[in-house]
């Protein structure tokens, strides 16, 4: 046990002040009586009873000294230590990233219950214990430094919520670690769900790890379709993951504007991904939003948006001599107007197009503007094959142009392997070469795929489409943002007209933010939200209003695996026992009002 | 004392009342008790045969006529009843409001009245210290005025051995005793019962406690000065301590109530602020000392 205070050892001189106030009430007044012989009696017998029954004379005058030590003691801050450790610095690193969200047990989800278990170390914690309480998702957030009010940090605490965020606790490890290096002493604790790479850092992680049963709305899509008589509807498609060890049957429900348009019964395997569509979908407004029915241990992942930008219609023309699998699916993209010829001679420089599609053949002649998409070019230009390949197997790297389908492999028959050039990330790989690339140079964006698409299965899979999609979307910067979707926490530069207005850019729950249009090109990083946000800019009195959807991080914080707990960790139900040892003040306080209590007993029984 | 201890309604009640004797009386003057002693009365008692000198006008002639013999008629001879009073004169008795020593002056008046009243012989005798002031015995109701002038005159002081004081005269024959004191004397009344009880005497304790006594008030520390003696007893007032106080009074009352019965006595506790009236018709009454002619 340590004493916080000594100071209030000089109020020990109350003792004799009690004392000297007893004898000085102690000075009786005359009281004339027939006989004492009775009260002899009863004197002798006070006399002659056990002797501790003496101090009930002067029971109140020991009980208030017995309250004025307590009070005294009270007031020493003692504090008992568990394990003959006290900390006098303390740092609390809470995760609230999205996976955080998910149920611990049926009242708490992991974030609730690692506020509960922080608040209950707080109060463990002696009463000069400094504490800092930082959180952790993408990055590290401090919210407190050195405080030592322990209701303000429960306040706090109380106050943390989820984030759509990725991430884990790991974000906070370096700032802890430069925070802890200025004390002697101190205690870390990590309340997180995943495992964290502690390094050199001297910390206690409390994994809240538990199984769960979650679905979630990965993705929802969109593609425009015409039929014979020139009416166009919609084809939207989602994506469905089951993280359950079971098969599941769920309804999905597709709001437009949030009216309900379609339901449809899903069935989606255990442990797997389900695709589901909703065919011939007449919706003219601007958000969709697909949401699973059932109830899970994560909610926030069970909605999923996409945006219709009304403006921006693309031109792209597309150079080939016949490739229908290409041309199906650019028709579905709804804001492109596809043009075709097969004849070099249309590329002209007087009708510009946004984005040129050379399928196996190359102008002399590149147009000033617009970008470039090269199907199975030959050497040239800044264009140089390295081997042509034969029935070899092709993977998608992981990068932006292949969201959602990477590390999907397929066949070809033929191929070619380029060098790819310093500015260009390779999205197509056989192996160590590059088969494709993408990147920007010279202002405009240049994509190559080295192959022919009828010489391979690529065109019959799933993925196609959605890679000429995000193909589409990389190519085609329009408008003020750039991409139609983004993941929380990703920084967004918009284009906005410098000769236009501020950006108003409104998040999901409304709130409003103010970019000056020429700092625009400055990121935007307040995308903690999962949800559709608007952009909008007034140019010369006309207000453009696009809209962007910013999706919730399924492949990080919905699709956990129940990574193993490293070494000194300690997981779920296994931790109850975390203390910073027991600040004895509430205790005696209470024993204080106990001695009052029975003080004012005695007064009441002897009176 | 100064003061008239009673007045005129008071006696009118009283008239109506005697005082039950349960023992024949064996001294004193003709009177209107039964003795033991064939007399003069009016009240045939027995018959027995003639003997030489014997009144012959005392021979029942109707019974020499059916049996031929002589034989006298003995009738009772009727006594006075002698009662003895003892008042407990020690300062003890000045205390409370009213004071007891008022109360037991009126009772000791009230109950000599009843003795006058029905042709009886009463003494009444103070006890100081351990001596006894008897005074004079008197009979007829003429004599109360000065039984009440000396009640009046009647100094409450000092100490008194109870015990001491009544076995310190001698008692000629049967009578009733009655000792009015507040009995707060470590000493007891034991030894003094036993004397009066060997010397023929029918005992009636009168206790008279005053309302401050029986229902203490105050609290604190108090130096409780005995009143008596002067002594000082420092003790704190407190709830625990009154009922420890009137523990002990109720132990006393049991001792003495276990006196009266070992030594068949009547014992009678009157409290110093009850009216008199009420006291002698009810309580006394229904122990049966004191009945309705």
């Amino acid at each position: 046990m340590t004493i916080t205070n000594w100071w209030p050892l000089a109020l020990l001189i109350l003792i004799p002040v009690i004392v000297l106030l007893y004898m000085l009430k102690q000075k009786a007044r005359e009281y004339p009586f027939s006989s004492s012989m009775l009260w002899r009696e009863i004197y002798n017998n006070i006399e002659a009873t056990k002797p501790w029954e003496k101090l009930k004379k002067n029971l109140l005058m020991f009980l208030q000294i017995l309250t004025v030590l307590l009070l005294i003691f009270a007031l020493m801050a003692p504090y008992l230590k568990h394990g003959g450790k006290r900390y006098d610095n303390v740092v609390i690193v809470i995760d609230t990233s999205a996976s955080m969200g998910i149920q611990y047990n049926e009242n708490r989800t992991r974030l609730e219950e690692a506020v509960e278990r922080a608040c209950d170390y707080v109060d463990s914690l002696s009463e000069t214990a400094q504490i800092t309480i930082l959180t952790a998702n993408q990055e590290a957030g401090i919210v407190k430094t050195n405080v030592t009010d322990k209701a303000e940090l429960r306040r706090v605490l109380k106050n943390l919520t989820v984030t759509d965020l990725s991430g884990d606790a790991g974000a906070a490890v370096s700032v802890v670690q430069s925070m802890v290096n200025q004390w002697e002493q101190y205690d870390a604790v990590f309340f997180t769900d995943t495992p964290v790479e502690l390094g050199n850092l001297e910390a206690q992680v409390i994994n809240l790890y538990t199984d769960y049963q979650n679905l979630s709305m990965d993705y929802v899509s969109y593609g425009m379709e015409q039929d014979a008589s020139g009416n166009s509807s919609m084809t939207v498609i989602g994506k469905i993951t089951n993280d359950t060890g079971a098969d599941v049957t769920t309804d999905v429900n597709l709001y437009g504007d949030d009216t309900l348009l379609m339901v449809q019964s899903v069935t989606v395997p255990a442990a797997s991904s389900q695709i589901v569509y909703f065919q011939q979908v007449n919706f003219n407004g601007r958000v969709l939003m697909a949401e699973i029915n059932n109830k899970d241990d994560l909610e926030a992942d069970n909605k999923a948006y996409a945006a219709l930008n009304a403006e921006g219609q693309k031109r792209v023309l597309l150079v080939t001599n016949d490739n229908m699998f290409l041309e199906k699916a650019i028709v579905n993209i709804p804001w492109v107007d596809l043009y075709k010829t097969n004849q070099l001679s249309a590329v002209v420089k007087d009708e510009t197009y946004d984005l040129y599609i050379f399928d196996g053949m190359v102008p002399a002649e590149l147009p000033e503007q617009g970008n470039f998409i090269y199907l199975n070019p030959a050497s040239g230009g800044e264009i140089k094959v390295v081997q042509m390949l034969n029935n070899v197997n092709l993977a998608f790297t992981d990068t932006e142009i292949t969201r959602y389908v990477a590390n999907f492999t397929f066949g070809a028959s033929e191929a070619k392997e380029y060098e790819r050039p310093l500015w260009a990330d390779s999205f197509i790989s056989s192996g160590n070469g590059c088969v494709g690339y993408f990147g920007e140079n010279g202002g405009r964006r240049i994509a190559v795929l080295g192959l022919d698409i009828h010489h391979s299965d690529l065109a019959l899979q799933a993925e196609f489409p959605i890679l000429i999609s995000n193909l589409m979307d990389y190519m085609m910067v329009s408008g003020m943002v750039s991409e139609s979707y983004y993941e929380t926490g990703d920084k967004i530069v918009f284009n906005g007209n410098l000769n236009g207005s501020d950006l108003t850019i409104t998040t999901p729950d409304g709130k409003k933010t103010t970019l000056a249009a020429a700092v625009a090109t400055s990121a935007y990083t307040n995308t903690g939200q999962a949800g559709v946000y608007t952009v909008s800019q007034t140019v010369k009195e006309e207000e453009k209003l696009e809209m962007f959807v910013v999706r919730f991080p399924v492949e990080q914080e919905s699709h956990q695996n129940g990574e193993a707990v490293s070494e000194g960790e300690t997981i779920g139900e296994d931790e109850k026992n975390l203390t910073g040892g027991r600040d004895l003040r509430n205790l005696i306080i209470l024993l204080i009002l106990l001695a009052l209590a029975v003080e004012w007993f005695v007064y009441v029984r002897q009176h | 004392m100064g003061e008239k201890l009673f007045d005129q309604s008071f006696f009118t009640k009283l008239n109506q009342l005697a005082i039950a004797m349960n023992t024949h009386m064996t001294h004193g003057m003709g009177g209107g008790r039964k003795s033991n002693a064939k007399g003069t009365s009016v009240e045939f008692s027995d018959y027995r045969e003639y003997i030489p000198g014997d009144d012959i006008r005392r021979i029942d002639w109707g019974a020499y006529g059916r049996l031929d013999k002589l034989y006298i008629k003995r009738f009772m001879e009727e006594k006075e009843g002698i009662f003895q009073i003892f008042i407990d004169t020690s300062n003890s008795m000045s205390f409370g409001e009213p004071k007891k020593s008022r109360t037991a002056l009126q009772l000791a008046g009230a109950l000599a009245y009843l003795v006058l009243n029905n042709l009886d012989r009463v003494y009444v005798s103070e006890m100081q210290e351990s001596t006894l002031t008897q005074g004079k015995g008197r009979a007829g109701k003429q004599a109360f005025q000065q039984i009440m002038q000396e009640l009046e005159a009647v100094e409450f002081d000092g100490r008194t051995n109870l015990n001491k004081a009544i076995m310190s005269r001698q008692y000629q024959g049967s009578g009733v005793s009655i000792v009015i004191s507040d009995f707060l004397d470590e000493k007891g009344i034991e030894e003094a019962v036993k004397y009066l009880r060997y010397k023929k005497q029918q005992v009636i304790l009168i206790q008279v406690l005053a309302r401050q006594e029986v229902d203490i008030e105050g609290d604190g520390v108090v130096n409780l000065l005995d009143m008596e003696t002067g002594e000082e007893v420092r003790l704190s007032l407190n709830r625990t301590t009154i009922e420890q106080y009137n523990q002990a009074l109720q132990n006393m009352t049991e001792r003495m109530s276990a006196l009266a019965r070992k030594y068949e006595m009547t014992f009678i506790r009157m409290i110093a602020d009850e009216p008199l009236e009420k006291f002698l018709f009810d309580h006394v009454c229904n122990q049966g000392i004191i009945v309705r002619k």
